[in-house]
């Protein structure tokens, strides 16, 4: 039997690390919200934002605030690169050709990855302070991330709802040809959504190797959390995405204290499956 | 006259593809006869079966992608599952191959089934995304439950092997080859089922439906039995070459089973050749197999890299693939190319 204790400590993991998780997905959500485009190179960029703190941090001797920063950056301006070359020619095509050419992006960012790097699991040096709730110990890093994620959902939630580019946004979403005649630049809308989507996943693959140990392939994991929560969440909704991932992360860290810790991915494509057989529309109302 | 040309134009394209298809299954029944008397031709069966479980999965997907227009993402599922079927029969039961074979693709097409009423109500990305995760989670069950060997996977010991028997050699010496010609009768199932939806009214209802799957249904196509069985006889072949796959290594790992790299080299191959051909397959499992392993040998560091630019080019200039690219070029090919 779970112990109240234990109980309180699955919860508060599972909301710190679900953040996270929310986080991640919300890239995706938004690309595929915006663009239509299901990018399956979501994973790669979460790895390749780990590799670049890691670079910058252990192997240049940055500081590693300023590499955490630069790390994050740097997925805005892949994506507004990676949009040209990858995206913009197969938009409005068959859905086969968006998925197959984002996950081309994916694989020479993996292949870059593992040319470099191997398969060796890498950490950041971070402090290892934590604090105990319930007998669960969270690591302080952690907390922090968590906090940084939900300021940065709710950042994404007032942009797109509250600014003249979010406007721009959600009228591209509504009618391409209907918001190019009103004067939006839909190509650059579009360019900057998805550069945007990659600054999620970059920050969220940032904050995520803070705190876990990661190689080439960790972000493959992340990149299926982040569908799990995007169709729990709904599209293009940020808010939604956060509260997707927080249930997700309860869900797995309970399992993981309810039965093994290797137990806990199968959560989240049982929760998927469910998900998409009963309201594929997610919980949350769409963009 | 233009109705009796473009029928007579078929029925040569028809014509011609059994021809290839015949042509195909006779020259890989040559080298494995071939390799049993020469020694140096071995290197060949030894690709030709690494080929052959590729296009096995291209086979089944070109049916529910291509003919079908739904995007499995995971359909190296049915080969896992149809390797661990066959694998729990030998290890527990000490069933032989042939049985193991038949049941896997027994229990990969109820699987399919079963799997179907769930996936098959979605449609386009949530379809694919789902389908991964049935793969993955069929890994990770079977990395948890000890029946199945859990990460360690299930091994069949030597011992198992002694009642094998082919040309002169037996036990572990024969399982090379019998392997080879399982894996022969496993493309032959394939092509052949592949032709059936090719040029059946079922084939053409499931046209219908990946062209516009309301329109279908409003004419009078039941598309929800079509699909479902279009996605049962799609796990037929990979379900085959998974059980020949178990039995020729002698050991089922989770993660070589219920591969998602496997899913995309059979996607990427249904793309190259042309999504929804017969033809098609063959070119794009087999352009697919010789870039792979030439680009394996010369640069195995950068595969990868590589691997994905060449994806990405496909997806941005070659839409169609070149079978569908060459029909589009010329009327005449269109009809001659199925």
């Amino acid at each position: 039997m779970v112990s109240p204790e234990l109980l309180l400590g699955g919860l508060t993991a599972g909301l710190v690390v679900g953040s996270l998780y929310g986080l991640a997905a919300l890239g995706l959500s938004i690309i595929w919200g915006i663009l239509r485009v299901v990018n399956l190179s979501h994973g790669a960029v979460i790895a390749l934002s780990m590799y670049v703190a890691y670079l910058l941090s252990v192997e240049y001797g940055y500081p590693l605030l300023a590499s955490v920063l630069i790390s994050i950056f740097f997925g805005f301006v892949l994506g507004m690169v990676a949009y040209y070359l990858f995206v913009h020619k197969v938009l409005g095509g068959p859905e086969l050709a968006s998925l197959l050419s984002t996950f081309g992006f994916g694989l020479i960012i993996l292949g870059t990855l593992q040319l470099k790097f191997g398969g060796i699991a890498r950490t950041l040096p971070v402090t290892t302070a934590t604090i105990e709730v319930g007998h669960v110990p969270i690591r302080m890093v952690q907390v922090v991330g968590a906090v940084i994620a939900i300021a940065v959902a709710i950042a994404a939630y007032l942009l797109i709802y509250r600014t003249w580019f979010g406007r721009a946004v959600r009228a591209v979403v509504m009618n391409q040809e209907a918001a190019a005649l009103m004067g939006v630049n839909v190509t650059k809308v579009l360019m900057l959504s998805f550069a945007l989507g990659l600054l999620f996943a970059s920050t969220a693959g940032t904050l995520l190797a803070l705190s876990y140990s990661f190689t080439p392939e960790t972000g493959s994991m992340y990149e299926l959390y982040s569908f799990t929560i995007v169709v729990l969440g709904g599209l293009g909704n940020p808010l939604g995405s956060l509260i997707g991932g927080i249930i997700l992360g309860i869900a797995e860290q309970l399992t993981s204290i309810v039965a093994s810790g290797s137990w806990g991915p199968l959560v989240a494509f049982v929760l998927l499956l469910v998900m998409l057989v009963i309201k594929p529309t997610g919980l949350f109302a769409k963009l | 006259m233009e109705a009796a040309r473009i029928v007579s134009e078929l029925r040569k394209g028809r014509y011609i593809t059994n021809i290839i298809v015949a042509a195909v299954i006779v020259l890989l029944l040559g080298l494995g006869i071939g390799s049993i008397y020469s020694e140096s031709l071995a290197y060949y069966r030894e690709t030709l079966t690494t080929f052959m479980v590729l296009l096995s999965v291209v086979l089944g997907l070109n049916i529910i992608l291509g003919y079908t227009g739904y995007v499995s993402f995971g359909h190296a599922v049915f080969f896992g599952i149809g390797g661990y079927t066959a694998m729990v029969l030998m290890y527990y039961y000490g069933v032989n191959i042939y049985l193991a074979m038949i049941a896997a693709a027994l229990v990969a097409m109820a699987t399919a089934y079963l799997v179907g009423l769930i996936v098959l109500r979605l449609r386009g990305a949530y379809f694919a995304i789902a389908t991964i995760a049935v793969l993955e989670a069929s890994r990770v069950i079977a990395e948890n439950i000890n029946y199945l060997g859990g990460s360690e996977g299930l091994q069949l010991p030597a011992t198992y092997y002694r009642g094998y028997h082919i040309a002169g050699y037996s036990g572990l010496m024969a399982v090379h080859y019998i392997a080879y010609f399982l894996l022969v009768a496993t493309i032959t199932v394939g092509l052949l089922l592949n032709l059936y939806v090719s040029r059946s009214k079922f084939g053409a209802g499931l046209r219908a439906i990946r062209e516009d799957e309301d329109a279908a249904e409003a004419i009078g196509v039941d598309t929800w039995k079509y699909k479902t069985l279009a996605y049962v006889l799609s796990a037929i072949p990979p379900a085959l070459a998974g059980a020949v796959i178990a039995w020729k290594r002698m050991i089922v790992l989770p993660g070589e089973f219920f591969n998602l790299e496997l899913s995309i080299k059979a996607i990427i191959s249904v793309m190259l050749g042309g999504s929804g051909t017969v033809t098609g397959t063959l070119v794009g499992a087999a352009t697919y197999h010789a870039v792979e392993t030439s680009f394996l040998t010369s640069f195995p560091s950068f595969h990868l890299i590589i691997f994905g630019a060449a994806i990405a080019a496909i997806a941005e200039f070659l839409p169609m693939g070149v079978i569908g690219w060459l029909r589009l070029r010329s009327a005449k090919l269109r009809f001659l190319l199925e």
